[in-house]
């Protein structure tokens, strides 16, 4: 390999969104955790609290998306 | 008795139709590692235009994007062409869809829904139809063929009927610089397709989200007027502070917060959609490209779920958005 002409951009574009995905996954973990939860103890309030869930699910995501658009910036741009 | 002998062989020829030219296409057409290309690929050159002197093109998507129209503005045309008071067919089914977003969004937006449903319904539907289109085949399988300045892959010819050429792409890369035994040099090529799904371009979604953004502040400065400006600028705690209330001068701290979510809620609508749409656009271009028959079906079906999932997602966030909007300050309390 040409040591020289090492290129690095593909190892930061990765790491970028695979380290910026962890949190959110966490986190989305967790709300479906309490929403399953939450359906068990009371299932009449299934509906409401599936759209909370995914409302909750929505603001997590947007964080693996910020993480997203670095990854695309440092790949293409 | 005759016609249902007849069906049955009108079936069974089609059964045996669709599989010969499913063959014929596993067969022959080979699927190589599709180019990922952020930006939308020009169908015509950009040509400027005379009076602005910008450069115009029409893009792929921008074609995908007529084609939703034209199927959205059809269906609603011949579903309300001769309306009556007990609906059937087409006027049925659209009045089911119109009927149960209204009730869903009801229970979020209360007495304001019918203000905002037009907005937030039109987003809807048509990223759910651009979205789905998507996923057709042809969209992005069927273009003509670029002389790539890269890697490409070589190009075999698949018909020939006068003028017209027909390709397929090899599996075979081409590297620049290489030679054939003849000593010419070979070309590679990439696919630039015709269609591309429209939501994998951020022009779409970023213009999305700007309106939906602008028309939330119209809502809001409609309904509330001074008060919702308040909210940005607290030009009122100037006074409670003044008079010693000094926890109401927090106002002065949270406005310019909630101008700058305002703003970054441009930058996440625009690229959840885009995101997300572009990420399952590549995704089933590689699984394809990785094992092309049949392993792929399940990853489809969880793109035509994200698909509904962030159309879905984005009409809602407007409501609310817009709801939250509207809302006289401290109202639920």
């Amino acid at each position: 390999m040409d040591v020289q002409a090492l290129d690095i951009t593909s190892l930061a574009a990765g790491l970028a969104i695979g380290l910026g995905a962890l949190g959110p996954g966490i986190g989305i973990g967790l709300l479906a955790m309490g929403a399953m939860n939450a359906i068990g103890r009371n299932p009449e309030a299934a509906g409401s609290i599936q759209t909370n869930m995914i409302l909750g699910i929505v603001f997590a995501e947007a964080i693996a998306i910020y993480a997203l658009v670095v990854a695309l910036i440092i790949k293409f741009v | 008795m005759s016609r249902i002998l007849s069906n049955r062989l009108a079936r069974l020829f089609i059964i045996v139709a669709v599989l010969v030219i499913a063959t014929w296409m596993i067969v022959s057409f080979r699927t190589p590692l599709p180019a990922i290309e952020l930006a939308a690929e020009s169908v015509i050159p950009p040509t400027p235009i005379p009076i602005l002197g910008l450069p115009f093109s029409i893009t792929n998507t921008l074609i995908a994007s007529w084609l939703s129209m034209i199927v959205l503005i059809g269906f609603s045309f011949l579903a309300t062409r001769n309306m009556k008071l007990v609906p059937s067919g087409l006027q049925n089914l659209a009045e089911l869809i119109v009927e149960t977003a209204f009730r869903f969004f009801e229970g979020i937006a209360g007495e304001r829904t019918a203000r905002f449903f037009p907005w937030v319904m039109t987003i809807f539907l048509w990223v759910l139809v651009s979205n789905w289109m998507g996923l057709l085949p042809g969209f992005g399988s069927i273009g003509y063929l670029h002389q790539a300045h890269e890697k490409g892959y070589q190009a075999e010819t698949l018909l020939q009927a006068g003028p017209i050429h027909l390709y397929s792409l090899t599996n075979e890369v081409v590297e620049p610089g290489i030679q054939d035994e003849h000593g010419h040099e070979k070309h590679g090529y990439v696919l630039v397709p015709f269609l591309r799904s429209v939501s994998s371009d951020l022009s779409f979604t970023l213009a999305l989200a700007i309106i939906s953004v602008t028309m939330t502040q119209v809502f809001g400065l409609r309904t509330l007027g001074l008060d919702y400006v308040n909210r940005f600028i607290p030009f009122k705690s100037f006074w409670d502070l003044l008079g010693g209330k000094a926890m109401k001068g927090m106002d002065l701290i949270v406005g310019p917060l909630e101008l700058v979510s305002e703003l970054a809620k441009i930058i996440s609508f625009s690229f959840r959609l885009f995101g997300n749409v572009f990420a399952g656009e590549v995704l089933l271009g590689v699984m394809i490209f990785l094992i092309p028959h049949f392993i792929p079906l399940p990853f489809y079906g969880l793109e035509i779920f994200v698909g509904a999932m962030q159309a879905f997602v984005f009409g809602f966030l407007t409501l609310l958005f817009m709801t939250t909007a509207t809302a006289h300050h401290g109202e639920d309390h």
